[in-house]
Order: structure tokens, then sequence, then C-alpha cells
């Protein structure tokens, strides 16, 4: 391939981003500049319209140059990028150390026919290389060069030397074009489970906080600028607490609505397909996004239902990697946002074959009860004594309900915890009103740690943490209040020697030789 | 339990080296509860406060010289073995932390002024998942630990 390792350029577009970064960077300066002589008495306007041509020409030539400067060159095994204006900088990123691809196109790339390409590496907690624009074509044609495809050698035979350009499985649906549909797996979420989702996102509450924060801001503002009557707006606003409360809940309802919206654009079309020992993950309306990752550099999977998912009998599987950027504000990116619970062996016997799903679980005895309610009951309980003395009209006994969601809490929260050992890692539930499913291979896991103390000391119980590697420092999960013995037991099983490379992408083997005694 | 307890030491001057942390965390203890004291003399504040902070000052300045540094030393255990490395630690909560050999990125050797008063060296290690030590060993010794596990990780070059 003659082409492959010639430097390229970005697409001519990209200089729009590149003069938004420098716009970006020289906002404090262009701000100042522009406050100072407006705010000056007799400036001539020439000054400031002279000012603001020569800092757009400025921008525009510097953002044309770092675009020319940006060169980058792909190699069979490795990228090699050059960029910097007074500082050139030459970066080499070889794919072993690629942790995930993020395609993803905004409105700006949309409108020209482009992609945005994020690489990430374990190495950095930002992102290596950010190719604002470059073609469809060229964005798939790094993608398959850059996501290391531990099958790839074994399914085309040919290595990477078989991707042509622009030739790659785009479409959703050209995943069985070359016949071999049955290592190709496709899942599309059907948009009323997106829809379900979206409702049921806890994240509502945040954009909640967000919002209320906007409005006392916007509050402070309207009244400054004098644009309203502050009479006619309290005229507005409800006067007693009735009306307060109406306000409120429409607030709220409309905020839901609105998040709802929000998250149904952005996860609206989600896709995941298996190519050989990589994922493609696809979704988003009006932006459509796609993150790739290797199989391999897949640290965990974590199967987790809120609430109201619960409710719906649906789950949401997230994946554990090193890709910085969080989808959910989260460690994890997801895999699936919502899936019926009785589908999730399947999908990921699909996706992720490693994390298989266990018929039971083992759990903690009932002597691990009190460990998981008693220092909560403890705190709510004296939380509760104040609401006890000194809520008014008789309400007091109110406050009982904080050391009673407290025990509730803390009983759930036990008749969660669970573990499943298998030859190739640990599974491990836990939640309380909640419940997290975690998989976790062995071949993952960084450190183990066993902890004591004073109280489980004398009831010789011990809590397990494992801890795998996350793009956050890590992620950790503990099993709570088992016996010294059992975490010993489950020790000696997670450390033994690490199975040989060849082992790393053969399924997991079914006869699982847990003991299931405890 | 399996396998043995890890039953390595640390050096016995971590125990002088802890003591001498505790008097300077002391020292800032007596300028806080001082700078209350002028505070409560130049504004007329109610006299408990500063009561109550010196009592509590006291207090944490005398576990922190006579407890900690003992228990911790008591705890405190390693074991370096071909695959993987064993920590017993922690003051209240018994810990114990197995590193796979094959998890660990890079060991390194840190010494404060404290540290270097008596002679001593911790030897940290990490992983992707966070970093571990051996705290104050003394200077043959932490070398030897050092390029032991350099060694011992190296021989298997695992990817994350």
């Amino acid at each position: 391939m003659k082409n492959s390792s010639m430097p390229r350029r970005q697409h001519p577009i990209s200089v729009l981003f590149f003069i938004m970064k420098i716009v970006k960077d020289m906002i404090y300066p262009l701000a100042a500049f522009i406050l100072s002589t407006t705010l000056r008495e007799d400036v001539h306007p020439l000054w400031l319209w002279g000012g603001i041509a020569l800092f757009s020409a400025v921008a525009i030539a510097l953002g044309a140059l770092s675009w020319l400067r940006y060169v980058y060159r792909l190699e069979p095994n490795a990228m090699h990028v050059e960029y910097g204006l007074i500082i050139r900088k030459k970066l080499s990123i070889p794919r072993d150390r690629v942790q995930s691809v993020d395609m993803s196109a905004g409105i700006v790339q949309r409108l020209f026919g482009v992609q945005k390409l994020v690489i990430e590496t374990a190495g950095s907690r930002k992102p290596e290389v950010v190719l604002s624009a470059v073609s469809k074509a060229e964005a798939d044609r790094i993608r398959t060069a850059m996501v290391k495809d531990a099958s790839d050698a074994a399914v085309t035979g040919a290595g990477s030397g078989a991707h042509d350009d622009g030739q790659g499985p785009s479409g959703a649906s050209a995943g069985s074009a070359d016949g071999s549909a049955a290592a190709r797996p496709l899942y599309r979420v059907p948009t009323g489970r997106i829809l379900l989702y979206s409702a049921t996102s806890g994240r509502i509450f945040l954009s909640l906080a967000i919002i209320a924060a906007l409005y006392s801001q916007f509050d402070d503002w309207v009244r400054n600028l004098g644009l309203f009557d502050p009479d006619a707006w309290e005229a507005v606003m409800p006067s007693d607490a009735r009306g307060w409360a109406w306000f409120a809940a429409a607030a709220c309802a409309v905020i839901w609505l609105l998040g709802t919206a929000v998250i149904t654009v952005k996860e609206y079309g989600f896709t995941i397909e298996r190519q050989g020992g990589k994922l493609l993950i696809r979704r988003g309306l009006l932006e459509r996004k796609q993150f790739s990752v290797a199989l391999e550099r897949i640290q965990a999977v974590q199967v987790t239902q809120n609430t109201l998912r619960r409710m719906f009998g649906c789950a949401s599987v997230n994946l554990v990697t090193f890709a910085s950027i969080k989808n959910d504000g989260q460690i994890h990116s997801l895999l699936c946002p919502l899936v019926p619970v009785r589908d999730i062996p399947e999908l990921l016997a699909a996706f992720v074959p490693e994390a298989v799903w266990p018929e039971d679980f083992e759990r903690p005895g009932r002597e691990a009860l009190t460990g998981y309610i008693a220092f909560p009951l403890a705190v709510a309980a004296a939380a509760a004594v104040p609401g006890l003395i000194w809520i008014p009209g008789g309400y007091g006994w109110t406050a009982l309900a904080l050391p009673a969601a407290a025990l509730l809490h803390g009983v759930l929260r036990f008749r969660h915890a669970g573990w499943r050992l298998s030859n190739d890692g640990i599974v491990v539930r836990s939640g309380g009103f909640g419940v997290q499913v975690a998989f976790i291979p062995r071949r993952r896991i960084q450190w183990l740690r066993t902890k004591v103390s004073p109280l489980q000391a004398r009831r010789k119980l011990a809590t397990l943490q494992v801890v795998t590697a996350s793009s956050s420092y890590a992620a950790a999960w503990l099993i709570r209040h088992i016996p010294q013995a059992k975490a010993a037991e489950l020790i000696e099983r997670l450390r033994g020697r690490q199975p040989s490379p060849s082992l790393i992408l053969s399924p997991v083997s079914a006869n699982r030789t847990d003991s299931g005694s405890s | 339990m399996h396998y043995p307890l890890p039953d390595e030491k640390i050096d016995d001057a971590a125990l002088r080296v802890w003591r001498t942390t505790g008097w300077i965390s002391a020292a800032v203890y007596a300028v806080i509860v001082g700078i209350v004291l002028w505070l409560t003399l130049r504004f007329d504040w109610p006299a408990w406060i500063v009561s109550l902070l010196a009592v509590l000052a006291a207090a944490a300045a005398a576990v922190e010289i006579a407890v900690v540094p003992k228990v911790r030393m008591a705890r405190i255990r390693y074991a370096i073995r071909e695959d993987e490395i064993d920590l017993l630690h922690g003051i209240i909560v018994r810990k114990r932390t197995l590193i796979p050999m094959v998890k660990i990125q890079h060991v390194d050797t840190k010494q404060g002024p404290i540290l270097r008063r008596y002679g001593l060296l911790t030897v940290t290690f990490s992983t992707a998942a966070g970093k571990h030590e051996i705290p104050a060993l003394g200077a043959a010794r932490a070398e030897e630990v050092q390029s032991r596990i350099a060694k011992l990780a190296r021989i298997t070059d695992e990817e994350l």
C-alpha cells in the first residue's frame, strides 16, 4: 500500500476548529481588550472594530497555519503525528498502546461529511490524538489500523493488510457483507427502550440542580438588567405554599421531559457490533458517535440497575475501560443503555464473552447482617434524635423514617451481596436500592486486599476488595463481611498464576468448579 | 489461611521516624491552639472553645506519638515472592494487600527529610490502579528490595 504511510493532513474544514481553539485560548485577553475599549468614554469605534478585525485575521492565519503544520502518518502498527506552530511536537502512538478510538460527527462535521476522531491511550488522562475533521473513509482506515484486534490474523489471515481504504464495515447493516455474519454479532437497542432509559436516568436530578443554579443566576441577572419590572415578575411567581408546590412539580416535570429528550437524542439508534476482537458502539441522533474498543482492553464489565429500572425489569451494561471520555460522567462506558434482565446472559455472550452470567451467587451468611445494618442504623438513629425532639406540631415521629430507611437499605445491601468465582475471574453482586453485578476477569485484577475492622475481627469476618484499572485511577469492588476463611479461599483462587496469553479470547469455560460451600 | 503470612519487618528506626512525625504534628497542633488562645484573649471568645481544642490536640498528639507508631510497627510486614508482593498494614483496620508481580509497572524509592535523617528509604511500586509502598527500609535493604521487584516484575511483560 503505497499511500498508506504518506503524511496526511486533516480535512480543510478542520481549520475552523483550529481557529476556534485559538479563540478559546485567547478569550481572556480578548475580553479584556473589548471591555477596556468599550468602558472608556471617548474611544474611537475604529479602535474596537479594528482590534476585532486584527484579532480575527490573526486567529484565521494561525488556524490555517496550525492546520498546515498538523501532519499525521499511519504505519501498519503505529501512528505518527507532527504538530505545533512554534515548538514542533512529534508524537508516536504504537497500536499496542491504543485503548480506544472514538468517532463522532457534530453539526459542522455533518455539514461537510467528515468525522471527528479521538485516540486514547492508557498513558495519559486526556485523549492522545484528536483529529477534528477527517473523511469517513479515512476515519475508518485509522480506526481499523489502530484498534488492536487479536483475532485479525485468525479471521482474515492477513492481519491489518486486509483493510482497504474506505471499505471498512461502515454501515450498521454491512456487517454480513463478507459472509462471516456469525462472527459479527450486531444489536440495535429499540428506540422505545432508549426512551425508557432516558426517562429513568438518574441524571435528571443532576440537570435539575444545574437548571436551578442557572435559574438563580438568571434571576439576578434579569433583576440587575431591569428588563422586567420586579413587581410584574412577582405576580407571575406563586405566592403561597400550595402555589409553590404546584410550581415546583411543574418545573420538575418540564425538566424531566427536557432531560429525557436530551438523553434520547444522545443515545438514539444505539448499536453494538462486534467484529472479531473489537467492539464498535454507535449512537446519537444529531451527533453520531462511534466508540471502538478492543475486547482485550476491557478491564471489567458491570451490569447496573437503578431502582426505577428494576421496576421495569431492565438493566444497563457498562464497560470499565481506559477511555478517558466519560459517557455518563462515570468511569464506565456504556455497552448497552437498557436491556431486559433475561436477555443479559445472551447479550454478554455475544459481545463480551469473558463475562458469563452465573446461574446463582454465593452469599454471605447471616453473621454478616449485623455488619450491613449496625453502623448505618446507628448513624441514622443519631441523626433522627434532633428531629424527634424539635420537629413541631406532633410530627416528630416522622424523623423515624430515617432509621427505617437505613435499616431497609442495610437489609437490601445484605440481600444483594453475592459473588461467584470461576476459573477465569469473579462476578461480584452488590447494591442497595439498585443492584450492580460486576464481571472481573482474574487477569485484570491489579491488586487484592482483605480488610478486617475491629468489629469484624471479633466475629472472624473480613472484607475482600478486588481492584482493576480504569480511566479514573482505580475501580474497586467489595465483598463485605464474609468469613475470614472464605476471604482467604477467594484470594487463594484469584491470585493463582495468570493464564497464558493464548487463552485471552477463548470462550469462558462452561464447567465452573466452585464448591459453593461456605 | 492457605498460604503463609508475610513475615519480613521494616527497619526498627521507623519507630523513631513516626514518632518524629508525631512530634511535628504536635507542634502544628500547638501553633493552632496558640492562635486560638490569642483570638480568645483578643476578641473575648468563650473559654470553652480553646479548652476543648487544647484537650483534643493533646489527646491527638499523645496518640500520634505514643500509640500509632507502635501499632503501625507491630502490624506492618511484607513479603516479596516470585509472583506477588504481600503486605500487611493498617492501624485500626487490618489490611492485607496482594499485588501480582505482573501488574507492577515501576518501582521507585523516595526519601523525605525525616527518613534521610535516619538513613531510611521508602520503596513505592505502581500498578495501573494506584501506588503501594513498603515504608522505611534501611538503604541497603531498600535497594535490594527495589532491584528484586524490578527483576521479578520484568520477567513477565504482560500488557494492561
